[in-house]
């Protein structure tokens, strides 16, 4: 099967604006979140890109453009690519957003989640030629990004392509429409835990809304420079269980997992780390350690869940994500894991008080969304 | 292949199949159809585009067509293409306040809003557990290029190809300005048989829908 090597990396999020910077932050064991006030009237807990306690839509209405403009200059590619991937769950919806508040006609180009030439115009990496496709699935759409790029860039003869997931959510009807199912951490003004996203933690309540993003260069052919972490197997289905809600037993997520290693023609005893998804929800810890006790037969190798560092930036937490474990397989380092969580929900996945020597093997990097999927990458070294 | 489509009218949903030979099977579909294919309960938790799905899978059986084609309504990839979400679903919510704005949020909004609601409504709705993508672009030789990528492994080499768009004309008091397709769902099935130039043609009928008006309907064959 196809598999992709992986150039360079790139991020930003709530603790840094670059990759580098995030990455850091993770070693150094931080966290970040708090309340934010937002242009309703209304306070939610978030983790922002932006600093500050407060948003408004005219000044965060061009951060998504903003965002991936950046997310592809920082590859620091001097050619253009031939394919560009885009994972989000809520697009330019700032944007449209605000052009409502405002009271202004409201372009359909503004709505048009393909319409991203505009704001990728000015970018090296991106020529006239290269293609855009979007991925608008959600808070999986990231690593659906990945499977569609897998799949797809060899039969099409696309030799270097882009991979990136960005989502810069944190507007009235976003923080509103999760408030209302009651996704999002709990705000209690009297609460004395710190506002932080709180994966495989018995006192988890819900994640962390956050903003930010991050992308992949990716080839077909090795590079003459020497080996690069390689994406080498994906797996996709779905749950056909429920819109929201999780399957706590952990059997689609296992499935995922189980296509995604045999895409790699990988053993499960060959996993070395899992990079989870890890929202910070009940249901979803416990589906996915279902689903790796099942895949590992007990075996759990160690386990890095960022969200817990600084939210869930939707379909953006994906590729933030992929860029931290390509720190990881590249430096051959596991972060800590973040201050102030107890990591106690279960036995088996422990915190971890110091950095540790990453394992050899392959690496999972799991992720799940609205509509009931559930995607798996495998990535090796 | 087969193309089945649906366009929303002044007197509810046109409905037909488009074949090399022209618009078969033709019918407009009452508020009443479509409320025994979509219960009205229902209709008020999900937008336009996953009611419409919903009434062209009942309406024309398409999962009994895709078993008589060897396929698998539980295990059939399915790729929609979909590219302005589901606005309509918020357009009388939303107004020139995010503070009056915030008020009209109802629970559903949150998977009613984002495009992939007509990609989890019809994997939820049939237990369909395959892969399934939601795809906003204009790159129709990608498009066709996953449509065929998901079909090798699935039973019967058979794949769910289909196109949703529902823009408003108004979100809150912002009209919506410049050209954008007209309400429409496609559905075209995919067998072994077909190439992948064949999956061009099924997408380049479902933007010919998009951008025909109802008076021209018969002009899409």
């Amino acid at each position: 099967m196809t598999q992709l090597h992986i150039t360079a990396a790139s991020a930003f999020g709530p603790l840094g604006k670059s990759l580098d910077e995030v990455w850091q932050s993770v070693l150094d064991r931080k966290t970040t979140g708090g309340v934010l006030h937002v242009a309703s009237g209304r306070k939610y807990l978030a983790a922002t890109t932006r600093g500050g306690h407060t948003t408004n839509t005219k000044t965060y209405s061009t951060s998504f453009a903003e965002g991936l403009r950046s997310l592809v200059n920082d590859l620091e590619l001097n050619a253009p690519v031939d394919v560009i991937f885009v994972g989000t769950a809520v697009g330019n919806l700032c944007a449209a957003e605000h052009e409502v508040y405002v009271a202004r006609d409201l372009a359909a180009t503004v709505l048009d989640f393909a319409n991203l030439r505009p704001m990728l115009d000015k970018c090296a990496a991106i020529s006239g030629d290269t293609e855009i496709v979007v991925v608008p699935t959600g808070c999986c759409a990231g690593l659906q990004a990945a499977g569609l790029a897998k799949a797809v860039m060899a039969q099409m003869g696309y030799r270097t392509g882009i991979i990136v997931s960005l989502d810069m959510g944190l507007t009235p009807l976003a923080f509103e429409a999760f408030s209302k199912i009651n996704a999002t951490a709990d705000f209690d003004e009297d609460s004395t835990v710190a506002p932080i996203s709180r994966p495989f933690c018995k006192e988890r309540s819900g994640f962390l809304f956050a903003d930010g993003g991050g992308a992949i260069a990716v080839s077909i052919d090795a590079p003459k420079t020497g080996p690069v972490p390689r994406l080498t197997g994906y797996g996709c289905v779905s749950s056909a269980y429920h819109m929201t809600d999780i399957e706590t037993g952990g059997v689609p997520i296992a499935k995922s997992i189980a296509i995604a290693l045999a895409d790699a023609n990988c053993d499960p005893r060959q996993i070395g780390h899992v990079n989870l998804h890890a929202s910070g929800t009940q249901q979803n810890d416990a589906a996915e350690h279902n689903a790796l006790a099942a895949t590992l037969n007990g075996a759990m190798p160690p386990i890095t869940a960022f969200k817990g560092n600084h939210g869930h930036a939707l379909a953006g937490a994906n590729m933030l994500e992929v860029a931290l474990t390509w720190k990881m397989m590249t430096t051959g380092t596991v972060p800590p894991t973040p201050h102030g969580l107890a990591v106690d929900a279960y036995d088996d996945v422990p915190a971890r008080d110091a950095a540790t020597q990453l394992e050899p093997g392959a690496i999972l990097k799991t992720a799940s969304g609205f509509a009931g999927i559930h995607a798996t990458l495998v990535l090796e070294n | 292949m087969q193309t089945f489509f649906c366009q929303p009218n002044a007197d509810g949903l046109r409905t037909g199949l488009l074949t090399q030979n022209g618009v078969q099977h033709q019918k407009t579909l009452s508020a009443r159809d479509i409320g025994k294919f979509v219960p009205r309960r229902e209709q008020r938790k999900i937008p336009k585009t996953a009611i419409m799905a919903g009434v062209l899978f009942e309406h024309f059986e398409l999962n009994n067509m895709i078993r008589d084609l060897g396929g698998d309504p539980k295990q059939i990839p399915l790729t929609v293409c979909n590219r302005y979400a589901n606005w309509d679903h918020v357009a009388d919510a939303m107004a020139p306040s995010a503070e009056v704005t915030v008020r009209g949020i109802d629970s559903y909004v949150a998977t009613a809003w984002f495009p992939a609601a007509v990609q989890g409504y019809l994997t939820i709705r049939y237990g369909n557990t395959a892969q399934a993508i939601t795809l906003s672009t204009q790159s129709t030789p990608i498009v066709a290029s996953m449509v065929d990528h998901f079909r090798q492994s699935a039973p019967g080499k058979m794949a769910i190809l289909s196109s949703f768009e529902n823009v408003p004309d108004r979100v809150g008091q912002s009209a919506v300005i410049g050209d954008k397709p007209d309400p429409f769902g496609a559905v075209s099935l995919i067998t072994g048989q077909d190439t992948v130039a064949d999956i061009q043609i099924a997408l380049a009928q479902h933007n010919k829908i998009a951008a025909t008006s109802l008076l021209r309907v018969s002009e899409l064959a």
